[in-house]
């Protein structure tokens, strides 16, 4: 039975090229474009599952109370007071990467950039395969253990397990022993590492850092990840709950702090309200994207629906025959379904290749690199064919429903059956997948615009013409290099600063209200140079700039922003105090940060200590100009720091780089939905103008011209074009009106959106239509009634 | 074989019903070669259509093999259709993406005979059509009397009780008209009950009766006495 479906399939497929081709076509474009989502989605998805005991292992959270944040840094000893305080933890461990750790191979010291410090638990926690015994393997100061990679890197063609190695940490070489190699840690695993070392070496620069000597026990320098695993069954909410007794216990009376767990499989994708959380995925990216392949696929399935119905016609009396020889509906039905299914299977492999031709460019406009991870193979096979075969039945299942219950008298009779019920469901088909195409261009035009208004938007200082140095930490000499270069012509002004703006990360205190001591406002802090202000173009509205003429500026002069002095409730600000500081002056608002986010109350400080970034302001056109002088410069006085620079406008876009990257994609997807409804739509017209043959005959006997004919085509899809649009409005509108609420600054959405979106799909649709057409009125009348 | 009691067909319009068949009675028994005649419009096809179990009466008894046909299900019309009744049609009704052999061997396809005899039957059948060096041909590449004959080949594969034919010369010029009625005749000879449409009365002349229907109704029933 099943080989004689299959000869029927192929040679209908054969017969119908024009069908088999714009369904293979259409089928394949969508089933890769969503292939190459998938592959991004299931990796997103797959991060930390391969993690054998991946239920019990937790992180230890930190929430600061006062500043509501949590972040993951926790104190080096919590790990060690877990272990012995709480008999439901099985294995804890402190872990923390080491800043310019290197290995030395012949006479060369190569850095390693994930060298992690920490405990010999972290292998019973995380069942990393290990060459060696895990117990006890870092206990050694001077323990190492490497992975494959670096082991073959450093002891090509040899036994690591044993031999020494000279390194660098903390800046001292010291000698290493190779304890083990482990397996090289898959990519979608949130804990990286390219060799692991004892976690005492971390104590050392924190000391420095903070002129202590008691970094291993003291409460309060959080700067180490904890994780723990919980014994089989334990409730992570039992031990939260015990952390309260252990807060109190160690920190104070009353912790400004508290701890908590977040379990290994939250990692990646919940970890949105957590700062400094290091890798981490974007859901809201997953579901847009995931979205995205939704209504591709849509838009193919439906193609295959409406060709299908189309040329159902030539299968009606293939139907009918089957039925008098004893088919039943189920047997009919079923044959159907199998074709569209055997079509969608035939169609994968030729999906795959696009896939694969695609993915390097999917990478550059994902801005992600697309891994096909060996752990994760079965579930891409078993994904992409539960797709393809979901889409065959979805696609075949109204087609072999309405063909199997046709009635076979009337099919008998007749040859073919065109109901208005069929045509009705076609041409909804078609508005949907319009609805779709101009919600993706009206979409994808509002994404610009608002992109646009980012980086034009008046953000309160200059958004051109200035110069970003990164100086990087610890620069010392930064006054002589702002100096140096302040004395060339093109350079109007020059000034140091911790962080540029728009500022990226934020730090911020708690200061009482003026007028209710208990109400505590957060206002966030930007400390700068001298001229800073100057240089950025931000003006001074009451009181005075930082000036070199007040000593005490440096020490104790803050200047607030109008936000600041309003929330804060101060009344003649200027002179006021807020702790040790004195209000000198107050700044007109501008945006802080980029336009995700309101302007924030703001405190802006002198330090000559965090000095990271030099602004430099310089007249317009002149970049070309002065690069190389303040480069000369810089190599004069730094020679051993590589010179890094970006102007502001670079740094503007670098900011709304995903907004743009999202309309490149839904710009494509867009693209990808018209085109794949064009060949439907193509198809269709055709199939159309065959069964009018007559009626267009009788018209033509009757007088009709050529012109009302394409006319009567012509309309009939422009009110198609048009109702698409106008239901495409409130989708859009709705949609769009989500993602723009990301921003405290936006662009109102323009009614031109939605007729641009129109022009579009109506030209494509007209082109589309106007060719099968003009064929059809070209018709010679005796031919076409020749035809019964 | 066949009792027909009292069968009406009609369809509902507005404010009218208009029948097509009224009151018809007819009994066919096992072996008879019955023509139904009549001009166009007198319900020949729809009362065939009734016998064949395509089309349901809208009052009246239906009794196939004794067992009430009015009554019966889906399902077991099913079985008739792949057992007991063969169908050829005036158009032949070929699948057109499937060759002579691969058409005829259809029926048997949905009465899961297994492959090797399949295969035996077709060539048994094929052979006894002389078609045996068309069984590759696909039916575009046909005449219309060879298309007409696999469709017989089909219809009679299975070997059902009843085969009906619904004009079955109607597409075809006399000298292949005339073939098919001998073989219809042939095969009624061998003892396969028919029931065929036509308007050609010297068709009828291959059969044992003729039933000529007028707007619904039976006017006349009679034996044919010089069988050709």
């Amino acid at each position: 039975m099943f080989k004689n479906y299959l000869k029927t399939t192929l040679r209908f497929l054969k017969q119908n090229k024009l069908f088999a081709g714009i369904n293979i076509l259409g089928l394949s474009l969508a089933l890769a474009a969503s292939f190459i989502i998938l592959l991004f989605v299931i990796n997103e998805f797959s991060y930390d599952q391969g993690y054998k005991n991946r239920k019990q292992i937790y992180r230890v959270l930190n929430t600061y109370h006062e500043f509501k944040t949590t972040q993951l840094g926790t104190p080096y000893v919590l790990a060690s007071a877990l272990k012995s305080d709480f008999p439901q933890i099985e294995h804890a461990v402190r872990a923390r990467n080491m800043r310019g750790f290197s290995l030395k191979m012949k006479d060369e010291f190569i850095s390693v950039y994930r060298a992690v410090a920490t405990d010999s638990e972290i292998f019973d926690i995380f069942d990393i395969p290990l060459n060696g015994a895990p117990k006890g393997i870092l206990d050694n100061p001077n323990s190492i253990v490497l992975s494959k990679k670096q082991a073959e890197k450093f002891f090509p063609d040899q036994n690591p397990v044993g031999k020494e190695i000279i390194g660098i940490a903390n800046g001292k070489e010291q000698l290493f022993v190779v304890e083990g190699v482990f397996d090289d840690i898959p990519v979608n695993s949130t804990l990286q590492a390219d060799c692991f070392i004892n976690g005492k070496w971390t104590l050392e620069p924190i000391n420095q850092t903070f002129g202590v000597t008691n970094a291993d026990v003291n409460w309060d320098l959080d700067f180490w990840t904890t994780w723990v695993l919980l014994k089989k069954g334990i409730e992570p909410a039992s031990v939260e709950n015990q952390f309260r007794n252990l807060e109190v216990k160690n920190i104070s009376e009353n912790p400004p702090k508290s701890y908590s767990l977040q379990n290994l499989t939250d990692v990646y994708l919940r970890s949105n309200n957590i700062m400094n959380s290091g890798m981490k995925g974007n859901m809201k990216n997953i579901r847009i994207f995931s979205a995205t392949a939704f209504l591709i696929i849509l838009v193919a399935a439906f193609n295959y629906i409406i060709l299908s119905t189309a040329v159902s016609s030539g299968r009606t009396k293939e139907v009918g025959i089957r039925k008098t020889s004893g088919a039943e509906v189920k047997a009919i039905r079923n044959q159907l379904l199998g074709e569209s299914v055997f079509l969608s299977l035939a169609v994968l492999p030729l999906a795959v290749a696009l896939a694969l031709i695609a993915k390097p460019y999917a990478e550059k406009l994902f801005q992600t690199k697309l891994y096909i991870i060996s752990t994760n193979i079965p579930v891409y096979i078993l994904i992409y064919l539960l797709l393809t075969v979901v889409i065959g039945l979805a696609s075949g299942l109204y087609t072999s429903s309405y063909l199997s219950q046709l009635n076979i008298i009337s099919i008998l009779k007749n040859g073919s059956v065109s109901g208005r019920r069929k045509s009705l469901l076609r041409w909804s088909l078609i508005v949907i997948q319009l609805v779709i195409f101009c919600s993706f261009i009206s979409g994808t035009l509002i994404i610009r615009s608002q992109y646009k208004f980012a980086l034009k938007k008046d953000l309160g200082y200059q958004n051109k013409n200035i110069l970003l140095v990164d100086l990087g930490r610890n620069f010392k000499d930064y006054t002589v290099f702002i100096n140096s270069i302040k004395s060339f012509p093109n350079i109007k002004m020059a000034a140091g600063t911790m962080d540029g703006l728009p500022m990226m990360g934020s730090m911020s205190s708690m200061i009482p209200n003026f007028q209710d001591q208990s109400q505590k406002i957060k206002v966030e802090g930007l400390a700068v140079d001298y001229n800073f202000l100057e240089t950025m173009g931000i003006p001074v509205i009451q009181g005075r700039s930082f000036s070199e003429e007040f000593g005490a500026d440096l020490e104790n002069s803050i200047i607030l922003n109008e936000k600041a002095v309003e929330q804060l409730g101060i009344t003649d600000p200027v002179g006021k105090k807020i702790g040790n500081g004195t209000i000198i002056g107050i700044v007109k608002d501008f945006n802080l940060h980029s336009i995700h986010s309101d302007i924030p109350p703001l405190m802006i400080n002198m330090t000559d200590r965090y000095i990271q970034q030099v602004a430099i302001n310089y007249t317009p056109g002149t970049l070309s100009n002065i690069l190389p002088i303040v480069e000369g410069e810089w190599k004069k006085i730094a020679p051993e720091r590589s010179f890094q620079y970006q102007t502001i406008e670079n740094l503007i876009k670098d900011i709304y780089a995903s907004e743009k990257n999202l309309s490149i994609i839904i710009t494509i997807f867009a693209v990808f939905s018209l085109l794949i409804a064009a060949f439907g739509l193509f198809g269709l017209t055709l199939f159309i103008a065959k069964t009018r043959t007559k009626e267009i005959g009788v018209k033509k006997v009757l007088g009709s011209s050529e012109k009302t004919i394409i006319y009567s085509f012509l309309k009939e899809n422009i009110v198609i074009v048009f109702i698409a649009a106008l239901l495409a409005i409130p989708v859009t509108y709705y949609f769009m009106n989500r993602w723009l609420s990301n921003f405290s600054y936006k662009v109102s959405i323009n009614f031109w959106f939605f007729v641009i979106a129109f022009i579009i799909a109506s030209t494509v649709v007209l082109f589309t239509v106007l060719f099968h057409s003009y064929r059809a009125s070209r018709i010679n009348p005796v031919e076409a009634l020749k035809y019964e | 074989m066949i009792q027909l009691k009292k069968i009406d067909k009609y369809y509902d319009a507005k404010f009218q019903r208009t029948f097509i068949l009224k009151g018809v009675n007819l009994e066919v028994k096992q072996g008879e070669f019955v023509t139904i005649m009549g001009p166009s419009g007198a319900g020949k096809s729809t009362l065939l259509n009734i016998i064949g179990l395509l089309d349901e009466p809208s009052a009246g008894e239906y009794y196939f093999w004794d067992e009430p046909a009015h009554k019966i299900k889906e399902k077991q019309k099913v079985q008739y259709h792949r057992s007991h009744i063969g169908f050829i049609f005036q158009a032949f009704h070929l699948i057109d993406e499937l060759n002579v052999y691969e058409n005829i061997e259809t029926p048997l396809v949905y009465r899961s005979v297994k492959g090797k005899e399949r295969k035996a039957m077709v060539a048994d059948l094929l052979d006894r059509f002389n078609m045996v060096a068309k069984k590759d041909l696909f039916p575009s590449q046909l005449s219309g009397g060879q298309q007409q004959l696999v469709a017989i080949a089909r219809a009679i594969i299975g070997s059902p009780k009843l085969l009906l034919a619904d004009e079955p010369t109607g597409n075809l010029h006399s000298e292949q008209g005339e073939m098919i009625m001998k073989l219809l005749k042939k095969l009624n000879e061998e003892g396969m009950t028919i029931i065929q449409v036509t308007h050609n009365e010297d068709f009828a002349q291959y059969g044992t009766r003729v039933v000529k229907l007028i707007d619904g109704l039976i006017r006349e029933d009679y034996q044919v006495e010089n069988r050709k």
